[in-house]
C-alpha cells in the first residue's frame, strides 16, 4: 500500500498529512503514559489525581485548562484520558474486526450451514438495541476473571478498561461481518479463484492468500470507521458509569463536567477540553478515512481508467 | 412468494428465540439472585423463598418444561410481561414510555431524513461546487463531535444561558415546549453522518454508466436526478429507513436522560441500574419482533422497487 | 465553416484529466474530419484516449476530464461554444452514441421500452403511447423478434447482444447525422459481434449516417471503415484511407498493432 503513489497523493493533500500528524501525536502521548507507568517514572501527566488548585478554577496561566471539581488539572486529565479512550477504541476495533472478518470470510466462502448460522447470529445481534446489548455485556464482564488455567495461562482479571474493550468489541462485529461476507461472495465468482482452484490449492489457502488480500482496502476502511465509532462508544459507556472509573477518560470527564455545568459558570472548560480532545482525533481519523476511501477507489478504478 | 414469506418468518422466529435466549442469559448473569435485594438485608429464609416463588426464580433456569426460560417465553408470547420492580404492569409502563419516546424520535428521524436526502442530492450533483465542499467539511466536523457534547453544549447554551427553550422536562409543560430542543439537537448530531451517507449513495449512481447513457440520449439533469438516480438509490435509502424504525419506540437514552423526559429510554436506563431484567427482557423482545416484521417489509419493498430482486430465490 | 464538406471536424483537441496526484494529458492535439455518410475508425489500444474523444464530442466528460484546447465543429456548429441546453438537444437526436457495455448502460429499474420511449418523447415531443408504438417499430428494424414483448422487459432479462440491438435502436430513433460507436462489440462474443456489426452498417447505409467507430481491433476496421486514424498515448500517429493505412503502415506503432491481429484480417 505504501508505494510511491500513496506518498505522492499524501503530499498533495495537506489536511491529510496534518491529520496523520495529529494521530501520531496522540499515539506518542499514549505510549509516553504507558512507558512512564511501566517504569514508574515521575512525570506530570500520570499524576492526574494530584490537586493543583482550588475547585473549579477557570483556565489561567497556571492551569491552562482550569481545574475540575476536586481541583485537579484538566489538562493532565485530558492527556491521560487519551490513554483510556484510545486503548479501548483500538482493542475494541481489533476484537470486533477479528471476529467480524473471520466469521464473515468463512461464511461467505464456505456458505451452507455455517453461513446460515452466521446470518442467524447476525440478525440476533442486530435485533437487540445496541445500547442495551453493550451495557449488558459490560455489566456481565465487569470485575469477572477469565479462567485460562486449564490452558496453563493462569487467570486474567477483567476489570475497567478490559471489560469495556471486550464488551464493545464483542457487540460491534456484526456490520463488519456482513460487509466482509458480501465482498467474499462477490470475489468468489472471479476467475482468479477458479484459476487457483484449478492449480489444486486448498480452500483455506485460496481464502487466506488469494481472496483476503483483495479485501485489504475494505478491511482498512472498516477498521478506521469502527475506531471512530468506538471512541464514541467509550464516551457513552463511561458516561453511563460502565467505564473504567479508576482512571479518567474523555467520557468520565464529560460526566464530571456535567455536574459542574449545573453550578453557574463552572465546568464548561472540562467539558470543552474533553470535547476538543475527542474532536481532534476523530476529525483526523475521519479525514484519513476519507483519503483512504478515495485512494482505494482510485486504485480499483485505475484498471478501467479509460474505456 | 408464499414459500419465500414462510421461510423468512421461520428464520425471524428462530432469531427472536435467539435474542430472548441471549438476553435472558446475559441479564440473569447480571442480576444474580435478586431476591436478596427485594427482601432487604434482614430477611429470613422464609421471606426469601416467598419472594423467589413469586418471581419464579426458584425454578430451574433452562432445559425444563417449567423452567424460568420457558415461562419467560410463554409470558412474552402472550405479551404478559408481569410486574416491574416498582410493582407496575410492565406492558402499561412500556406503552406509556413508548408514546413519549415516539413523540421525540419520529420528528428526529423524519427531520434527519428530509434534510439529509435533500442536501445529499444537491452535494452529489454539484460535487465540485464551493458550497458543496464547505457542506462536506461541515459534515465531517459534525461527525467528529460526540453526541454527548452536542447535548450538553446545546442544553447549556440554547436553554440554560440564552433561555430559548426550557432546560428540563416538567409535567406542566406541553410537548411543544419541552420537545423542540432535544429534537433539534438530535437532528443536528445525526445530520453530518447521514448527509454524507446519502451523498455517497447518490454519487455512486450518478457516476454509473446508465447516467452517462441517459445524458448521451439528451435527458436533462432534473429528470436524471429525480427519475433515474432516485429510483435506483431507493434500495439503500429504504434499508436505512426500515431498519431504524424498529428502534424508534425505545427513544433516545441520552436525550431522555439529559432532558428528564420520562420516555422508554429513561425507563430502560432505570431498569438497567435497578437490575430489573423483566423490563429489559420485555423491551428486547418487542424490538426483536419489530425488527423481524420490518425485515420482511423491507424485502417486499425491494421486490416492488427493483425488478432484479426475485422473491422466489430470496436474494 | 462547412466549406470542406465534413459532418464533423475536430481540430487540435486536447483533454486533461485531473487526478489527486496531478493532471494527466489524456488527449493531445488531435485533429480529424468525418465526411457525410462515411465511416471513420479510431483505432488504438485501450487507455489511449479514444473514448475520451468520443465523450468530448458529446461534452460528457464529467468530473475529472476537461477540454483544454481545440475546436469541435459539427454540421457547421461549434459544439464547445453551445449552451448546455442547446447541447442537450443535439445529444441523442443529431449525434447519438452506442456504449461499450450494454448491460451497464441501461437503467436497471426501468423497462427497455420506457428507455427507448423516453428518448423519443424528449426529442420529438410525442406522447408516451405514440413513443412506445415507435419503439416497437424501431426494435423490428434492429431484427428483434416479438418487439411488443421485449419493450416490457427489464434490462437484466435480456442478453448482451439483445441489449446492444436495443441500444442501436435508441441511437437511431431520431435519425441522427452522426453515430458514435464506442467499442460496440467488445463485450460480446464473436458470433454475436458479426451480427451486430452487420446490422449497424446495414442501417448506416439505409439511413445514410456518418459513423465514428472506436475500436481496439484493427480486424473489424478493415472491411468496414472508409478512413482510419491510429492513436497511441493520446495522439493520432497516422491517419488516412483504410486500405492504404492497413496495407502500408508508415508508423511502427501501426505496424505492431496490425501484426497483433495478422492472419485475422483479409486485406
Amino acid at each position: 500500500m505504501l508505494r510511491d503513489g500513496f506518498l505522492r497523493r499524501l503530499r498533495r493533500q495537506k489536511i491529510v498529512a496534518a491529520s496523520l500528524f495529529v494521530i501520531l501525536f496522540y499515539l506518542v502521548v499514549v505510549l509516553f503514559i504507558y512507558t512512564t507507568e511501566i517504569f514508574h517514572l515521575n512525570t506530570g501527566i500520570v499524576k492526574w489525581d494530584q490537586v493543583v488548585g482550588a475547585e473549579y478554577e477557570r483556565p489561567s496561566a497556571k492551569n491552562i485548562l482550569g481545574t475540575d471539581y476536586l481541583g485537579r488539572s484538566v489538562l493532565r486529565k485530558t492527556l491521560y484520558g487519551a490513554k483510556v479512550s484510545l486503548t479501548v477504541a483500538l482493542f475494541a476495533s481489533i476484537i470486533s474486526m477479528a471476529v467480524g472478518v473471520s466469521l464473515g470470510a468463512a461464511a461467505g466462502f464456505f456458505r451452507g450451514a455455517f453461513d446460515y448460522i452466521v446470518l442467524w447470529l447476525n440478525s440476533v445481534f442486530a435485533s437487540i438495541p445496541y445500547i442495551l446489548l453493550v451495557t449488558a455485556f459490560a455489566l456481565v464482564l465487569k470485575d469477572k476473571t477469565i479462567n485460562l488455567s486449564s490452558l496453563g495461562l493462569g487467570s486474567i482479571p477483567v476489570e475497567g478498561i478490559a471489560a469495556v474493550c471486550i464488551a464493545i468489541g464483542l457487540t460491534g462485529w456484526v456490520s463488519t461481518c456482513r460487509l466482509v461476507r458480501a465482498e467474499v461472495i462477490r470475489q468468489k465468482q472471479f476467475d482468479y479463484v477458479r484459476a487457483a482452484k484449478s492449480r489444486g490449492f486448498s480452500n483455506l489457502r485460496i481464502l487466506l492468500r488469494h481472496i483476503l488480500p483483495n479485501l485489504s482496502g475494505l478491511i482498512i476502511i472498516t477498521f478506521v470507521i469502527r475506531f471512530v465509532y468506538y471512541i464514541f462508544a467509550e464516551v457513552m459507556l463511561s458516561f453511563l458509569g460502565l467505564g473504567a472509573k479508576s482512571q479518567p477518560s474523555w467520557g468520565t470527564m464529560m460526566d464530571s463536567a456535567r455536574l459542574g455545568l449545573t453550578i453557574p459558570e463552572a465546568g464548561w472548560w472540562e467539558m470543552l477540553s474533553a470535547t476538543a480532545a475527542v474532536f481532534l482525533i476523530v476529525f483526523s481519523v475521519n479525514c484519513l478515512g476519507d483519503f483512504l476511501k478515495d485512494f482505494f477507489a482510485h486504485r480499483l478504478r485505475a484498471d478501467s481508467y479509460e474505456q | 412468494m408464499a414459500a419465500f414469506v414462510i421461510k423468512k418468518i421461520v428464520f425471524a422466529i428462530t432469531a427472536i428465540f435467539g435474542v430472548m435466549l441471549i438476553t435472558f442469559l446475559l441479564f440473569n448473569c447480571i442480576g444474580g439472585d435478586i431476591s436478596y435485594e427485594y427482601a432487604g438485608r434482614n430477611a429470613g429464609n422464609e421471606t426469601l423463598d416467598k419472594i423467589r416463588k413469586e418471581l419464579g426464580t426458584d425454578k430451574p433456569l433452562l432445559f425444563f418444561a417449567d423452567s424460568q426460560f420457558v415461562n419467560h417465553i410463554k409470558n412474552a408470547a402472550t405479551f404478559n410481561f408481569g410486574l416491574s420492580r416498582d410493582r407496575e404492569d410492565i406492558g402499561r409502563k412500556i406503552r406509556q414510555g413508548a408514546k413519549i419516546s415516539l413523540a421525540l424520535t419520529i420528528p428526529i428521524l423524519l427531520g434527519t431524513f428530509v434534510i439529509s436526502i435533500a442536501a445529499g442530492l444537491i452535494m452529489a450533483y454539484r460535487e465540485k461546487n464551493l458550497l458543496s465542499r464547505i457542506g462536506n467539511w461541515l459534515c465531517i466536523v459534525g461527525m467528529s463531535i460526540p453526541f454527548l457534547s452536542f447535548i450538553l453544549l446545546g442544553q447549556y447554551y440554547l436553554a440554560y444561558k440564552w433561555k430559548l427553550f426550557p432546560v428540563y422536562f416538567w409535567p406542566d409543560l406541553s410537548p411543544f415546549q419541552y420537545l423542540p430542543l432535544p429534537i433539534i439537537i438530535g437532528i443536528a448530531a445525526g445530520a453530518g453522518f447521514n448527509i454524507r451517507f446519502y451523498k455517497t449513495i447518490f454519487r455512486n449512481e450518478i457516476e454509473s454508466e446508465y447516467v452517462r447513457f441517459a445524458m448521451a440520449r439528451g435527458v436533462g439533469p432534473a429528470r436524471i436526478l429525480f427519475k433515474h438516480v432516485l429510483k435506483n438509490a431507493m434500495m439503500p435509502i429504504i434499508t436505512r429507513l426500515v431498519f431504524s424504525i424498529p428502534f424508534l419506540f425505545m427513544g433516545s437514552v441520552l436525550l431522555e436522560k439529559f432532558f428528564g423526559i420520562p420516555g422508554l429510554g429513561s425507563i430502560v436506563i432505570d431498569a438497567l441500574s435497578a437490575r430489573d431484567y423483566k423490563v429489559l427482557n420485555a423491551v428486547v423482545f418487542l424490538s426483536a419482533i419489530l425488527v423481524a416484521v420490518f425485515t420482511v417489509i423491507a424485502d417486499i419493498c425491494y421486490a416492488a422497487l427493483d425488478p432484479r430482486v426475485n422473491l422466489e430465490q430470496g436474494n | 465553416m462547412n466549406s470542406d464538406n465534413a459532418i464533423l471536424s475536430v481540430s487540435n483537441l486536447s483533454v486533461n484529466y485531473s487526478a489527486a496526484d496531478g493532471a494527466v494529458k489524456a488527449v493531445e492535439n488531435v485533429s480529424f474530419k468525418i465526411k457525410p455518410g462515411s465511416t471513420f475508425a479510431l483505432v488504438g489500444r485501450s487507455g489511449c484516449g479514444k473514448t475520451t474523444i468520443a465523450l468530448a464530442i458529446l461534452r460528457l466528460l464529467n468530473g475529472q476530464g476537461k477540454i483544454t484546447g481545440g475546436n469541435i465543429i459539427f454540421d457547421g456548429v461549434d459544439l464547445l461554444s453551445l449552451a448546455e441546453k442547446e447541447m442537450r438537444k443535439i445529444r441523442g437526436a443529431q449525434i447519438s452514441m452506442i456504449f461499450q457495455q450494454p448491460a451497464a448502460s441501461f437503467n436497471p429499474v426501468f423497462t427497455v421500452g420506457s428507455q427507448i420511449a423516453e428518448t423519443i418523447m424528449l426529442h420529438q415531443g410525442k406522447n408516451k403511447k405514440d413513443a412506445l408504438a415507435d419503439s416497437v417499430d424501431l426494435l423490428k428494424k434492429v431484427d428483434i423478434d416479438q418487439p411488443e414483448k421485449i419493450i416490457r422487459r427489464y434490462p437484466h432479462q435480456l442478453s448482451g447482444g439483445m441489449l446492444q440491438r436495443v441500444m442501436i435502436a435508441i441511437a437511431l430513433c431520431c435519425r441522427p447525422k452522426l453515430l458514435i460507436a464506442d467499442e460496440p462489440t467488445s463485450s460480446l462474443d464473436v458470433a454475436t459481434e458479426a451480427g451486430i456489426l452487420d446490422l449497424l452498417f446495414r442501417l448506416q447505409k439505409d439511413e445514410n449516417i456518418s459513423v465514428l467507430l472506436i475500436t481496439h481491433n484493427p480486424g473489424i476496421v478493415a472491411d468496414r471503415a472508409d478512413y482510419v486514424a491510429v492513436m497511441n498515448k493520446g495522439s493520432i500517429v497516422e491517419q488516412g484511407e483504410t486500405e492504404s493505412i492497413l496495407k502500408n503502415p508508415s508508423n511502427s506503432y501501426t505496424q505492431s498493432l496490425i501484426n497483433n491481429v495478422a492472419g485475422k484480417i483479409n486485406l
